[in-house]
């Protein structure tokens, strides 16, 4: 799974690195969550592009991009995400988010 | 995460130029905190004085308002750093301070906000109508980000490795709620050039409620955004420097602030909504250059123009650089005159920033 992230208030060019995560190099339980995750987001089945939002300001604009055996699906959308099951699984990332 | 208990005694006591020096130069956090605290408390109290005073106030849409209505209105929540808004209430309106910095942060640059729009604008909160004011806090796990969703105004902790908590710095308070009162004006479009010219307003009003909050003039005023925000891993001030875009950091990670200081290095880079936290910094120099001309404190004079520009029906969702600073111009003769002082630090500050106004030989349109 990958996540980029664009925009938001502190929007720094330098700051655009994806997080990248594997689950095969995940330590097992995570690499179980996230593929619930993945799961109950029903993720290949969602539309590649949320609506954008009408309001707001400061907002950060997500691409999610998932790669499963022969399943490859991106998604993007921005805050703030509505959709639990894809802000649980936008948040597992950010949680695992490491810096170079 | 740090506390702290508000010390009413220490309120009594201080007088104001002496709080404002501890909330400038103070290197202990929570001594710094309590000093902006205190003097938001005494804000309130001058705001009260202020409704009292006046019973009545003559909007700008000439709606009369009983006091009553004229009061800021803050409910913060934390979202205990879930991504699910707005989380649970931990602060109201009038309320003790809780236990947790983080929420008076957010309560008492709320009150700071609502305390420059209503005192020098006459300004009702974000929509002129006493909207109250919301604010979730702790949201995200490290969470390197603050934002207005269109409702309510979101702060992130940041993930103390680059980012300290967004509600650090009371000019990002400042920022998000002036999202919020330009949705409600000019309702300018988040991309291109009238994204910039939002996110300019933002930094224009949220850097004037820092120096309100400290009683700056422009000469004692950091001009920055974020100051504070960054870590000490990280080289920079700030996220952004009104006074020199571009200046604000240069870090092997983060690299070197984008911000242009004219059109002639305008980037027009398709990404952050065509560059809108970029190319802020042209005009967001064009309002430095002006408030620093004229002297004094930056919301009288230069804040008032921008204000009513701001306010201007004339100021399209679509509008890009040089309509904005046509219209700045436009306020200034309206507001002072043709050929002014004021007038003529509009002008000029716009031609230095590259946006020129075609001025017609006499005043007056």
């Amino acid at each position: 799974m990958q996540v980029q992230t664009e925009g938001g208030f502190a929007a720094i060019p330098g700051l655009t690195r994806p997080i990248v995560l594997d689950s095969d190099t995940l330590p097992p339980q995570e690499a179980q969550e996230m593929r619930q995750l993945v799961t109950a987001a029903h993720f290949f089945d969602l539309p590649a592009q949320q609506p954008l939002p009408q309001r707001g300001a400061d907002y950060r604009r997500y691409t999610i991009t998932i790669d499963d055996a022969d399943k490859h699906h991106s998604v993007q959308f921005t805050e703030p995400v509505t959709d639990a099951h894809l802000r649980d699984l936008l948040a597992f990332a950010l949680r695992h988010k490491s810096r170079p | 995460m740090s506390t702290y208990t508000p010390n009413n005694a220490l309120r009594s006591i201080l007088p104001p130029h002496i709080l404002r020096a501890i909330a400038l130069n103070s290197q202990d956090v929570a001594q710094r905190n309590r000093a902006i605290h205190i003097m938001s408390l005494d804000q309130t109290h001058r705001s009260l004085r202020l409704i009292r005073s006046q019973h009545s106030l003559r909007l700008p849409n000439e709606q009369t308002l009983v006091t009553a209505r004229v009061q800021v209105q803050r409910t913060i929540y934390d979202a205990r750093d879930s991504m699910e808004l707005p989380g649970i209430v931990v602060r109201t309106e009038g309320s003790n301070p809780a236990g947790d910095s983080v929420v008076n942060e957010a309560y008492d640059g709320l009150g700071w906000t609502h305390a420059l729009y209503l005192q020098v604008y006459r300004r009702n909160s974000i929509d002129n109508q006493g909207l109250p004011l919301q604010a979730t806090v702790h949201f995200g796990p490290g969470y390197d980000n603050a934002f207005w969703d269109g409702t309510e105004m979101v702060f992130g902790d940041g993930d103390n490795d680059l980012f300290n908590r967004f509600t650090l710095a009371i000019d990002v308070i400042g920022h998000e709620l002036t999202h919020g009162v330009t949705q409600y004006e000019a309702n300018l479009l988040f991309s291109g050039q009238s994204g910039a010219l939002n996110e300019s307003m933002s930094d224009v009003f949220g850097s004037m409620v820092k120096q309100y909050a400290l009683k700056q003039g422009v000469d004692q005023a950091d001009w920055l955004i974020g100051a504070g925000l960054f870590t000490a891993k990280v080289r920079g001030r700030a996220l952004r420097d009104m006074a020199n875009p571009g200046q604000a950091y240069d870090d092997p990670l983060l690299g070197k602030d984008p911000q242009p200081d004219h059109m002639d290095r305008y980037d027009p880079t398709l990404q952050d909504n065509g560059g809108v936290h970029i190319n802020s910094g042209i005009p967001n120099r064009a309002f430095h250059l002006t408030a620093t001309t004229l002297g004094g404190y930056s919301w009288e004079r230069a804040g008032h123009i921008w204000y009513e520009t701001l306010c201007d029906p004339r100021l399209r969702p679509t509008a890009q650089f040089s309509d904005f600073a046509k219209l700045t111009l436009e306020n200034a003769e309206k507001l002072y005159r043709y050929d002014s002082r004021e007038w003529t630090a509009v002008r000029d500050a716009w031609e230095r920033v590259g946006v020129p106004v075609p001025v017609p030989a006499m005043g007056g349109r």
